[in-house]
């Protein structure tokens, strides 16, 4: 308890703070709702719109897993072979560099235009999104690896199959989660983005439907579904972190920063 | 000791002073060079070297950094190949001999992965060669392995939770799995803490003449290599060369007293004077 009061106590204390000048501000000013709500505001909203908004955001969260878990899937692919063969580097990078400096946004219209409203432009606007980090990193990773640990693994005869299977893909796992951290929050623009073009469904649509009907404190509650979504998602993968690399130095409990790890992983 | 050792007590009973003039040599270099091309051209890092090592004996390469000892060492091990010379690993090739298990191999680093469990780490060899005959290795025998380094306890440890002098004995295991004749050891105690390493000294010699292997250990450190071997190849730098090959006439086994006998003394004063390099003076002496 006392150590739940000790990591949770400061951030919230945080927010709070910033909580309680919001409302005074919107108060002692009084600022009209369509302009700024106050939080209290807010948050009945939310209690109001919780299931409907619940409902949105699970579709939300489908396009950004599934892109997510495409620009992933990329990223590892494209950065195993770059770091094996310096020709599929250097066949790769730039075309991973062209896509990647694409603004997203200009991308949604062409994408709906052939694919139509459907989920699939935002699965690849997520996707598009989120494969250049894990690349990178991935990249990197695979070739951190320590002389001595290859240079056995050399002497014992082992191919590079099995070099990749038995040290760099793990040596590259610390690597992974750090992109993975990044890519989550983009995947969710990703597909908010997407949505913003034109969509049935999704958190995106409220806000941009919110938006142009001047409701601000609707597009603020689902605002607060997005930001609790994504801190719970960050949440989640530090929690699967420190589970999957246990063995790393940046899982174990010293350290700076150390009491924060519940958010940071 | 066990089953795992049996194929190396054969050559026990060689007499390990002489060694070097019994005909049947485990390791053979005959005029080593080797070069590496920089971008200022090519670089000699071993120039002419002749070596042989006979079955069951300790031979240390000791040397400056830079002198190109472990450059020598990964030719044995088959991970490089020589410019010109001939290499000759228990009869056959280099790379012969590692993809025959006859060769293991110590780093500088414990180069464990930390993701796997001691046990894991020992046993990573057999799982690469799963295809390979040797390859069945039972549990039991890897705890074996783990109790002559003195870890029997930790099999299920990792890395992490163990010291840097554990983690290096963990690597000595892994380098035994396959039951190799050949250990090749490069500065395995150069990273560790001086009192570690003058602990892992001793531990060394106690596995060594439980598992009878032939060692080449590579250091830069005169009191390891008195104590350890049978005969210590004095190496000079740029381009790496034997200068001068030393018998060690100490008697087994040695322990910590031998430190400050006047043999170990005047062995060291000699080394040391053998290192040094050609024209230096050295201040106050």
């Amino acid at each position: 308890m006392a150590t739940g009061v000790r990591l949770l106590g400061p951030p919230l204390l945080g927010v709070a703070a910033i909580v309680l000048v919001w409302e005074a501000w919107t108060r002692v000013l009084a600022v009209p709702a369509f302009i700024m709500p106050a939080p209290s505001r807010i948050v009945l909203r939310f209690q109001d719109d919780a299931l409907v908004l619940g409902g949105q955001l699970a579709w939300t969260l489908l396009e950004a897993g599934l892109g997510l878990g495409i620009g992933v899937l990329i990223g590892i692919v494209g950065a195993t072979l770059m770091a094996h063969w310096l020709l599929a580097e250097r066949a790769l990078l730039p075309l991973a560099v062209v896509i990647k400096v694409m603004p997203t946004i200009a991308l949604v219209p062409i994408l709906i235009t052939w694919i139509g409203y459907n989920l699939w432009p935002k699965v690849i606007v997520a996707a598009i999104a989120t494969f250049f980090p894990v690349l990178i990193n991935m990249v990197t990773g695979l070739r951190a690896v320590d002389t001595c640990a290859l240079e056995f693994l050399q002497s014992v005869g082992a191919n590079r199959a099995e070099i990749y299977r038995r040290l760099r893909w793990h040596a590259a796992l610390p690597y992974l989660f750090s992109a993975l951290k990044v890519a989550i929050n983009l995947s969710l623009i990703g597909a908010i983005v997407g949505e913003w073009f034109g969509a049935e469904v999704g958190i995106g649509k409220v806000i941009r439907q919110t938006g142009l009907k001047m409701d601000m404190s609707g597009m603020f509650a689902a605002i607060v579904m997005l930001v609790v979504a994504g801190c719970a998602l960050m949440v989640l993968v530090g929690w699967i972190e420190r589970r999957v690399l246990f063995w790393h130095a940046s899982t174990q409990p010293e350290g700076e920063g150390a009491g924060l790890q519940w958010l940071t992983g | 000791m066990s089953t795992v050792f049996k194929a190396a007590t054969a050559v026990e009973s060689a007499d390990v002073g002489t060694a070097a003039h019994v005909g049947t040599s485990h390791i053979a270099l005959e005029h080593v060079a080797k070069d590496f091309e920089t971008r200022s051209g090519s670089l000699q890092a071993v120039a002419d070297v002749s070596l042989a090592v006979a079955p069951g004996e300790f031979v240390s390469l000791l040397g400056p950094s830079g002198c190109g000892k472990s450059t020598l060492l990964r030719i044995m091990a088959g991970l490089t190949p020589p410019t010109s010379g001939s290499v000759s690993i228990a009869g056959g090739r280099p790379v012969d001999a590692q993809r025959e298990k006859r060769v293991g191999m110590v780093f500088q680093q414990p180069a464990l992965m930390p993701w796997r469990t001691v046990l894991a780490n020992v046993a990573l060899p057999l799982e690469v060669n799963r295809r390979g005959a040797n390859a069945t290795l039972r549990q039991s025998e890897i705890v074996e392995l783990l109790s002559l380094v003195g870890l029997a306890e930790f099999g299920r440890a990792y890395p992490y939770q163990l010291s840097g002098g554990m983690q290096q004995r963990v690597a000595i295991a892994r380098a035994l799995v396959f039951n190799p004749d050949i250990l090749l050891m490069d500065e395995p105690f150069g990273a560790l803490d001086e009192i570690t390493r003058d602990q892992m000294r001793y531990e060394l010699l106690r596995i060594w003449s439980a598992a009878r292997k032939t060692v080449v250990f590579v250091t830069h450190s005169i009191a390891e290599a008195i104590i350890l071997s049978d005969r210590i190849a004095v190496m000079s730098a740029r381009p790496g060369a034997v200068r001068e090959v030393l018998e060690v006439r100490l008697p087994r086994p040695r322990g910590e007293q031998l430190e400050s006998s006047p043999e170990f003394l005047r062995m060291a004063e000699h080394l040391k004077a053998l290192l040094r390099p050609a024209g230096a003076s050295i201040p106050g002496a």
